[in-house]
């Protein structure tokens, strides 16, 4: 018998959902597209078309020694040209976002290599080379993955995932790297990750109701799907939480739920 | 020294300088109020010092049921998403000991 992942227990929409973006098999459904250029002007680690600089030459010049583990890992482009270790950051709102940094890292590990992702309460840093981060970001930004308003892509002053939202829906951002075009009813980015200006706005769709937003969240909320409503769900934190306060304690003990 | 009581408006989203500016400027024509104070995050928007409203107080003379459905209508006209409000002292109306310390009057 082969072993099949579950990758998360559970019956309620944010339970499928995990399992959805946990599960490698399952292709990331593209609701908007970003131009290559955009991706690289958000971020603002290079100009658009320079190159990327290198710490290293080329893995091929390098003339690497005898290992089994190098023939055996084929190394990832950008670990391959020797390109410098960049960042892309997320901050996921807690009024229902697409995603929360916690599945982000779970989600990350699953489906991407090369690469080293941090997890703090409202936002996911991903640190990678530089052409496996544009990547990464370009598909992660126009998947389902990411809504125009209760995701920002944040480099610094990331704090605002957990106030009120404002008056348009848009989640708070004290740097107003991205702003509320009324007329449009999209998004656009006025400034790249770290705050600074851009030379024009880059438009990132509109953003989804609040009916779609529940349906298509991770996070279990009281006025949403609580996670008492998934009896399984409650189960596994249950489990998780008493072998970690009792495990070490006295182990030989029962776990009494 | 008569302490006033104060009324709290908390909008359930966060409303712009200028929604704010509009609740202050019809809140403060009424005689019973005596103070507005406004109170909420800092965001850097075109290289001014700007800010978000998440909290309106509303000093008045005398609480009571009229002034609150007076304050009320206004909320309700400007904030269409939702508010609570709370009666209450909420921001400082004496000198405390490092105002001494400071010098302040």
């Amino acid at each position: 018998m082969t072993y099949k992942a579950q990758f998360f227990p559970g019956k309620s929409d944010p339970s499928k959902n995990r399992r959805k973006y946990m599960d490698p098999s399952y292709k990331l459904q593209k609701i908007r597209s970003v131009s290559d250029e955009d991706i690289v002007r958000v971020l603002g680690h290079r100009e658009p078309g320079e190159d990327y600089k290198s710490v290293h030459p080329p893995l091929e010049e390098m003339g690497e020694p005898e290992c089994p583990i190098r023939e055996l890992v084929e190394p990832t482009p950008g670990a391959k040209a020797g390109d410098r270790i960049r960042y892309v950051q997320f901050t996921d709102s807690v009024y229902f976002a697409p995603i929360s940094p916690y599945q982000r890292s779970w989600m990350y590990s699953y489906r991407y290599r090369g690469m080293d992702s941090g997890t703090l309460s409202g936002r996911h840093v991903v640190e990678a080379r530089e052409r496996d981060v544009e990547a990464i970001a370009k598909e992660i930004i126009e998947s389902e993955t990411f809504d125009a308003a209760r995701t920002g892509i944040r480099g610094r002053t990331v704090h605002g995932h957990a106030l009120r939202l404002d008056e348009n829906g848009i989640m708070f951002d004290a740097m107003q790297r991205y702003v509320f075009n009324k007329s449009t009813g999209e998004v656009q980015y006025v400034k790249n990750m770290v705050g600074e200006p851009i030379p024009a706005p880059i438009s990132v769709g509109k953003p989804l109701s609040e009916d779609e937003l529940k349906k298509r969240t991770t996070i279990f909320r009281a006025d949403g799907v609580t996670i008492r409503d998934d009896a399984e769900v409650l189960q596994m934190v249950q489990n998780v939480h008493w072998e970690r306060s009792f495990g070490g304690f006295e182990p030989y003990k029962e776990a009494k739920f | 020294m008569k302490i006033r009581p104060e009324i709290q408006i908390f909008p359930f989203k966060l409303i712009s300088r200028d929604t704010a500016d509009r609740i202050t400027d019809e809140l403060t024509r009424f005689d019973f109020v005596t103070n507005v104070s406004v109170h909420g995050p800092p965001i850097n928007s075109k290289e001014n010092e700007d800010y978000m409203v998440g909290w309106i107080w509303v000093e008045v003379e005398d609480n009571n049921e009229d002034i609150q459905k007076i304050i009320k209508d206004i909320c309700d006209e400007y904030l269409p998403f939702g508010y609570n409000i709370e009666i209450g002292r909420f921001t400082k109306y004496k000198k405390g000991v490092s105002d001494y310390i400071k010098g302040l009057n």
